[in-house]
């Protein structure tokens, strides 16, 4: 047997692997929308834990950390470590609030509690709307990602295309089957999978590179290309990272949809410190195996890689993700190199599923069974999210096989979104006093969407914008303008009676 | 207590986490005044070892602020 068939088959096998799980877990499924997405709201610490964690990495954790860290160097672990355990934190404050009022008043989508707040159903929709479009971008990259696993860990033989349409089918089909209940399942075993995955790979190519570990690699960089050993963002750059992959991610459907899951509030305050411990240490050994390519880069292995790989491999891929692949098939042995990238498509499907799981809720429970087919039985709307699950994942599958760019950049693109829901988000967790009305919520977040989309480099183009910027920075351009034209439209309009009663009824939730 | 009262109490230590977030993640930007190649601790460039330490002191307050509110009954 060759190399390449053992490590195939070992991702193949992993994939079988969930797909069971998938099905047992439909077999337990209700015919419900409750515990199709929120398993009825009775999770424990670990299933909370390791389906936050492990949703929230993604094939950007797996694949473009590495690559990041092979190309700005340490750059990655600055933001990375602020803005994951800011990530936790604001799950921690805002989760459990969300988790409150969403065990008190039914909700199940993040559409469901904002409409609920408002009174607003043109809220509702473009909410659902705007948000099901901005995670497009997510389900692209968790394509991208998938195809590069089976290209690379099959020599070819499996091309990007058919390796990434594989592979998000298996994703889609046991979401089908087992709906987020089978997401929840497989994401503690994805969880624990992509976990160990990276802290092995990190010790073996630190020291398959240089035998004195990370120590000899900061001293042959320091000599190769001392900037990758110093922050090379600017601070704006920080900020917009920290905003957008914490308090912007964490909105996203489907982390939000998280915080209904668990069964009290305490199981959700561990699971945000668990999430905060994953997350973050999570990058230690991504940076070893980023800056290991780094030296090898700078200097070839000879046999193994040459000098100047990670161009080779931007060209023929689109972008430097595929570093990581390639250093595992490079370096380690067949059967370690299948398990590791198991792991990374792991990481890739259990996003991926939760994605396609929040995107088909917003679009049936918000819209379908709201506005085009009300009052059917409950199987009939699970059937509808199933369909849609299918649709989307082709609808980033085509965009994929367009090679759109690095990972990270077009992640970047809808968490910049969901930091857009940040400021009506807080007024409806923070019922103090009614600083926002329905009228300033719409005009904000339409505003604060529309400046993400074309200041953001990879969108503003088909705007022939002259002045854009990577995502986080149009993020917090959304961010800035989204705050003024909210306050400026909730100072100039009145509350409606009915928001300002269902006001002191959520005051009343979270305050007595 | 009554209930009203600990919902005061809960909201104070909550207030209180808020704006230590706030000051240690503003320390996170400290890096700029260290941003340098030049080796300290075990061999790291000084925005590394910065950016690491930094870590460890923002886990240790999560993990201490959490077990204080869980103790305390959340």
């Amino acid at each position: 047997m060759e190399a390449w068939q053992t490590t195939t088959a070992i991702v193949l096998l992993y994939c079988a692997l969930v797909l069971v799980i998938g099905y047992v877990s439909g077999k337990v499924l209700k015919k419900s929308l409750e515990d199709f997405y929120v398993l009825s709201r009775k999770a424990g610490t670990v299933v909370t834990f390791l389906a936050t964690a492990s949703t929230y990495h993604s094939a950007f954790a797996f694949l473009t950390s590495v690559a990041v860290f092979a190309t700005a160097g340490i750059t990655f672990w600055v933001g990375s470590s602020a803005w994951t355990t800011m990530a936790a934190v604001f799950m921690y404050l805002v989760g459990v609030r969300l988790m409150k009022l969403g065990r008190v008043r039914g909700h199940i989508s993040p559409a469901d509690g904002l409409a609920d707040f408002y009174k607003s159903e043109l809220l509702r929709v473009l909410v659902a709307a705007i948000m099901a479009l901005f995670i497009i971008a997510y389900i692209v990259v968790q394509a991208v990602g998938l195809g590069l696993i089976l290209d690379i860990g099959s020599n070819g033989v499996i091309p990007y295309a058919y390796g990434s349409l594989l592979l998000m089918l298996v994703a889609t089909v046991y979401m089908a089957l087992g709906g987020l209940r089978a997401a929840y399942w497989t994401d503690v075993l994805q969880g624990v999978w992509m976990y160990l995955g990276i802290a092995l790979a990190g010790v073996l190519m630190l020291h398959s590179v240089a035998a004195g570990g990370l120590p000899e690699v900061m001293d042959r960089l320091r000599e190769l290309n001392p900037r990758l050993l110093t922050m090379n963002w600017g601070p704006e750059m920080l900020l917009g990272t920290i905003m957008i992959f914490g308090p912007g991610l964490m909105l996203l459907p489907h982390l939000w949809i998280k915080f209904y899951v668990a069964k009290d509030e305490k199981v959700l305050k561990a699971s945000a410190l668990g999430t905060a411990l994953y997350l973050s240490s999570y990058y230690i050994p991504a940076a070893m195996v980023g800056l290991a390519a780094a030296v090898i880069n700078a200097v070839g292995l000879p046999g193994v890689l040459e000098k100047g790989f990670i161009s080779a491999l931007t060209a023929k891929y689109g972008s430097a993700d595929a570093v990581m692949a390639t250093m595992i098939v490079k370096f380690l042995h067949p059967v370690v190199a299948g398990f590791l990238l198991a792991g990374a498509a792991a990481a890739a499907m259990s996003t991926l599923d939760s994605f396609l799981g929040s995107t088909s809720l917003l679009l049936t429970r918000d819209i379908y069974q709201r506005y085009v087919r009300p009052g059917k039985p409950e199987s009939e709307y699970v059937l509808v999210s199933r369909l849609l699950m299918f649709v989307w994942m082709l609808i980033g599958w085509y965009l994929a096989v367009l090679r759109p760019g690095l990972i990270f950049d077009i992640t970047a693109i809808p968490v910049a979104g969901g930091l857009q829901l940040v400021p009506m988000t807080l007024q409806m967790v923070i019922p103090k006093k009614k600083i926002i009305n329905k009228h300033g919520a719409v005009a904000g977040f339409v505003v604060g969407s529309i400046l993400v989309t074309l200041f953001t480099v990879q969108t503003g183009k088909y705007f022939r914008m002259p002045i854009t910027y990577h995502a986080a920075v149009a993020g917090l351009i959304g961010l800035a303008a989204n705050i003024a034209v909210t306050l400026i439209v909730s100072t100039l309009t009145k509350p409606t009676q009915e928001e300002v009663k269902i006001f002191e009824e959520y005051k009343k939730t979270l305050y007595s | 207590m009554t209930q009203s009262a600990a919902a005061g109490k809960s909201s104070r230590r909550e207030f209180l986490f808020i704006v230590i977030v706030v000051v240690v993640w503003t320390a996170a930007f400290g890096v700029y005044f260290v941003n340098s190649p030049s080796p300290s601790l075990w061999s790291l460039s000084s925005a590394y070892a910065y950016s690491l330490m930094w870590w460890l002191i923002a886990m240790l307050v999560f993990i201490a602020y959490t077990i204080y509110d869980l103790a305390r009954g959340g």
